[in-house]
This record gives structure tokens, sequence and C-alpha cells, in this order.
């Protein structure tokens, strides 16, 4: 590392500050909003910081609108974002988690293929799967749709799943070939002279020293699939199986925005991907670099 | 402990054949190397041998049982890599336990043969930690562990030594030397260290473009060899190569000066050839010698000097055990061991 002047390293520091302040600036009005009433809100709309503070949002949707508290008396009617909040965010557990899992599964195995199968055709298979990912979604939509009534698939958490591991398997490919090219043969084919058969010594050895680039990947599955807003709006109408961010758009209607509880779900529906973020840390860092240079 | 056939084998990648039908008899408990430049096809050869590569043509046999289908697993064969192929994630009594226990061998035997593997290899103080805790000439230790753990059918090893330092490499390969004596499976190690084959092999497979120039025993491919590659190819220096013409019962060389020819040959006058004779055939003899060498440089290494120059105008190099005081540019008198010399010819290289 060259040593860098004082001055260098103070303006260094300062522009990484101000790149962080610029990403977390948003975050600052959400924690606000979901920490006061609509009606504190609507009072004085340019205060910086709210009048009085409560958690009665939280309440709210955590409670699935029974408890109402102070600040929603005499509200009669509550969305169905509201109500079916709890089930929502296990929904969405549900579905990130299970979209993880296949889509890590499948990648894996996919780039096994491409990686250690000399065949003519795998090639191919990875052009077909970068191509795929040049289609913008909302295109897909419509075909998409009528696909999943004629698999009887509409309103259904499988349904979401199935679609989001197709949507994400090819970025989880892209991700993981690389990685699986870089590592060495030799383990390998040692494994199968130990004993291994080929899927074996893939199972045993190539698997488990790859935790840092499944784990990067796999956060960035889960995230992506975590914020996923089209594909369940477009799969599920009934709020049984709604998702988080089908929650929060559900939120703003034309007669009426519930901005503070719009806030308080995105705070809670934050705190998975980050707190994964923060377990996964050190392979995410690795992860993110390993393939990039030898050794 | 078995012995490994090779007939007429041949490996294609696309349409080039870079082996092109070998055959190789190896018997059980000998200790074969493969040697040759790079790309000779000797890494190859012994993939197929390990079942890593597929055979395109002939077939290979282990005990008489042909083996081409058979998966590398089933093959009972271990291979000791270049790269040592330690699995990183494993210490190193679980590395050496690895194919123990995808055998279901029972775990307290397991443990007895890890436990008699790293005495024999001194690695008992290191069982429980993980290659990257472990020196070289170390994980060289448990990869050659690995394999005699599972006291296979036959041992191949790829390179072992290319990887360690020239000082570490010549203990280990005392230590494999002494590891085969004891243990007395058959071995096939590829090597592109000529000193490595001669040390330690009782046969030497060379090989070159995907075929084989010569089997034999290291004496004889040094004494004997059947062409001017494995001549050159076998000892340190290089034999000396010079060119010229058969004239009657002399060698002429191109500026007219003469060598005696070996009894015994006698040829088509002006018969190209090249009159080969190893650095330390030569005698530096008082008055007059059968030719004079000019001396360029000279370098003592302490057992021996090594001189170089030219006769003829051709260049040499010679050893000598005396220590010598020459200076360059001095003329020598010199006489070679007629019966050490061989003559090659010069079109095909072949021994005359």
């Amino acid at each position: 590392m060259n040593r860098m002047t004082w001055r260098y390293r103070i303006f260094m520091n300062l522009a990484n500050v101000l790149v962080i302040c610029f990403l977390i600036l948003p975050l600052v009005p959400v924690v606000l909003g979901a920490l006061q009433s609509e009606r504190t809100l609507h009072e004085d709309v340019w205060a910086l910081l709210p009048a009085e503070y409560t958690l009665d949002n939280f309440r709210l949707i955590l409670s699935g609108g029974e408890n109402k508290g102070e600040a929603f008396q005499g509200i009669d009617y509550l969305p169905n974002s509201v109500t079916w909040f709890r089930n929502a965010f296990l929904n969405s557990v549900l579905v990130a988690g299970s979209v993880t899992v296949l889509t890590l599964v499948l990648a894996t195995l996919t780039a096994l293929t491409v990686t250690r199968l000399k065949l003519n055709w795998t090639g191919y298979l990875m052009n077909a799967t970068v191509v795929s990912r040049m289609v913008p979604l909302i295109v897909l939509m419509l075909p998409l749709f009528v696909v999943m009534r004629n698999l009887g698939l509409l309103n259904s958490l499988s349904g979401i799943i199935m679609t989001e591991v197709g949507l994400l398997l090819p970025y989880a490919i892209i991700i993981l070939v690389p990685y699986f090219q870089a590592f060495p043969k030799e383990l390998e084919e040692s494994a199968r002279l130990d004993g291994c058969s080929r899927f074996g010594a893939y199972v045993r050895i190539v698997v488990p020293l790859s935790t840092p680039a499944l784990a990067a990947c796999g956060v960035i599955i889960f995230i992506i699939s975590w914020h996923e807003l089209l594909i369940p709006l477009i799969i599920a109408s009934k709020p049984e199986f709604m998702t988080l961010p089908v929650v929060l758009a559900g939120l703003v209607s034309d007669q009426f925005v519930f901005f503070t509880v719009m806030m308080a779900i995105c705070l809670i529906g934050l705190a998975p991907t980050l707190l994964l973020v923060l377990l996964l840390q050190k392979y995410l860092v690795k992860g993110l670099t390993a393939g990039a240079v030898k050794g | 402990m078995a012995n490994v056939s090779v007939e007429n084998l041949k490996k294609n990648y696309g349409t080039v054949e870079v082996i092109h039908g070998i055959d190789i008899d190896i018997q059980n408990g000998e200790f074969v190397a493969l040697v040759g430049p790079s790309g000779c096809g000797k890494s190859t050869l012994l993939r197929m041998i390990a079942g890593l590569e597929d055979v395109t043509g002939g077939t290979v046999s282990i005990d008489n049982d042909v083996i081409n289908d058979i998966a590398p697993r089933d093959r009972d064969i271990a291979m000791v890599f270049q790269s040592y192929a330690l699995y990183p994630h494993m210490t190193v009594a679980q590395n050496m336990g690895f194919a123990l226990k995808l055998a279901k061998v029972p775990a307290d035997e397991t443990e007895a043969r890890i436990r008699e593997a790293a005495a024999t290899l001194n690695l008992t103080d290191y069982l429980e930690r993980y290659p990257r805790e472990l020196s070289g000439g170390q994980r060289q230790r448990v990869a050659m562990g690995r394999a005699i753990v599972r006291s296979p059918k036959v041992f191949l090893f790829d390179e072992p030594l290319s990887n360690l330092d020239a000082k570490l490499r010549v203990r280990m390969r005392t230590e494999i030397k002494s590891l085969h004596q004891r243990l007395g499976a058959t071995s096939i190690y590829v090597t592109h260290d000529q000193i490595e084959a001669m040390t330690m092999a009782d046969r030497i497979v060379v090989m070159r473009g995907g075929n084989i120039e010569q089997i034999g025993s290291p004496l004889e491919l040094y004494d004997a060899p059947v062409n001017e590659f494995v001549a050159t190819f076998i000892g340190s220096p290089s034999i000396n190569l010079l060119e010229g013409t058969i004239n009657g019962a002399v060698f002429e060389l191109s500026d007219g000066s003469t060598l005696p020819l070996p009894a015994g040959v006698t040829g088509p006058d002006g018969r190209a050839v090249k009159y080969g004779i190893r650095p330390e055939h030569f005698e530096i003899v008082q008055g007059e010698g059968m030719t004079v060498m000019k001396v360029d440089v000279v370098e003592p290494t302490g057992n021996e000097t090594i001189l170089s120059g030219t006769i003829g105008g051709q260049e040499v190099q010679i050893t000598q055990q005396e220590r010598l005081n020459l200076r360059p540019g001095q003329e020598i008198p010199v006489s070679l061991r007629l019966t050490a010399v061989h003559l090659f010819d010069a079109l095909t290289g072949q021994r005359i």
C-alpha cells in the first residue's frame, strides 16, 4: 500500500463519509416517520423532529390492526396491508428463504455442468443464460400471468417462488461459474481417486470450500427476492399471499396514504436483510473478490 | 500391489492425437519413472492410468484386468499431485483418513492406519493441523501419507517434488525411494527432471511427442541410448555431440581435424554422423592426445571441474575429478575413452 499524505487521507475519509451520509439520509425520515403519529406528521410537515414520539405504528401492524393505540383511535377502516402484515412478513421470509436455497442448489448444479463436464452445448447454455437476463421483467409479466394461470399457480406461494427462482437463476449462475472455474481441479481429482464419484467430489470438496461464494451469492439472491414487487403483485391478488413489498404498495391508494405505518413496515422489513448481511459479512467481502486473483 | 500394463494406448484431444499407441509393462513392485520434456504426454499417460482422462484407443490393465471404463474411485490407485491437492478444510488426520472414511473402514482401524503412516512420515505432531499451517515439505509428506494409508495397488506421482526448493527436493527424493523400498508398492513417477528419474527409478521410460523413445534401467539409458534424443536428455552436463562425417577409419570434423572411431565402426565414407561422448569420458593427457581442446570457461564445483571450450571449432563440455589449474584460452591435449563413444546418424538421430 502506498503511503498517503494526511491531506489525501482526510479528503478520502471525508468523501467516504459523504457517500455514506447520502445513502443513509433517506433512512432518517423513515425512522422519524415510524416513530410519530399521522396527526403530528400532518400538523407541521416542515418540522425536522416530530412533536411527540409514539410506538403506535409498530403496535398496530404487529397486532394485525387489533391494537389501535392512541394514534389510530377512531379510524374504522384499515387496509388489508395492515391487517395481513404478520402473514405477509412470514410469506416474505418463506419466499425469500426458499428462493435463495433453491436458486443456490440449482445454480451450483448448473455451474458443475458448465465448468466440469466437457459438453459442447454448455457454451450456448451460458450464452442463453446471459441473454435471458437482458429481457426486462415487465415485458414478461403478461405471458407469465397466462402461464401461471394455466398451471393453476396463481395465488400461491409456490407460484411466486418458482417464478423468482427462474428470474434469479441466471444471476446466480453468472456469479458462481467464474468461481468454480478458478477452483483447483486437482482437489476434485484427488477426491475421485480417494473414492468419490464426480458428484460426490463436488458435494464433499467443492461445495464446502465454496462457502464464501455461496454466501455472497445467497445474500444477493435473498435481498433481490426480499424486495421483489412485480412478481408477487402479478401472481398473488389475495391478501393471504401478499409479501412485504406488496403490503407496502397497498398502503398507497387513491383514497388514503398511511405514511407512518409505511415507514414502520419499511423498518421492520429492513431487519432481516440487515441481519443477514451482518452475519455473513466476512464471507461477503471474500466472496465478491474470490476468483479475481489467484491465491 | 499389482502389475500395470498399457497396450497400444492412444489419446486424442479433438482431432489431435497426443499419444500415439504406446506399450509399457510394469512389474509388481517396480518403480518406473516417466520422463520427457514438457508436452511429451507423460502426465496425460499417468492421468489415463488414474482414470482422470478417457482412453481413446488401446487398453490400460491392472493385474491383467482391463480398467479403461472403470471409474477412478474403483481402480484402487493413489496419486500424489504436483500441487499436493490437500483438502484445505480438513486437518492432516482427516486428509489422510478421507479415503478410508469413504471406504467405510472402521474408525479404530482408520485411526491406527493414520497413526502408522504419520509415524513413518514424521507427521505425528501435525495430525490436528490444517494444510495451511504446514510448510511445503510437510504438505508434501501429508500428500504421501494420504496415499500410503490406503495401501493401494498402485502409486502414481505427478511431479511431486517440483514445488520444493532444491535442498528439500534432494531429501524427499531419498525419502520416497526408501519408502518405496519399504512398502514395495508398484509406483509410476512422472518427472521432467532426469536426475530424479535416474536416482529413484528401477526403470525409466523416456517419452517425446507422445511416443516412447526408450525404456530401460537408468544405467542402460545412460550407457546405451538408442538415439540422440535419449542421449542428450539423460545426463548432466549433457552429452557432447560433434558434427562431422565418417572418413575411412576416422571421424572428420568440419574444420578438417579428426577423431578416432570406436572399434568395429565403419561406414560409407562421407556419411554425416554425430559423434557423441559424455563429459566424463575425456582425459587430459600429457604430451600428444587424440585431439586438442581450447578452454573457454573453467567452472569448479568442488567435487569436479567443468571445462567448457571447443574441439575443432565445436562446443564441448568436459568434467574432470582432479583439481586443475587452467586459464581460459589455454589449449590442452585430450584423449577420449573410445568404448564410451556413440555415433548417431545425423538425419535420423538413431544410434549406429
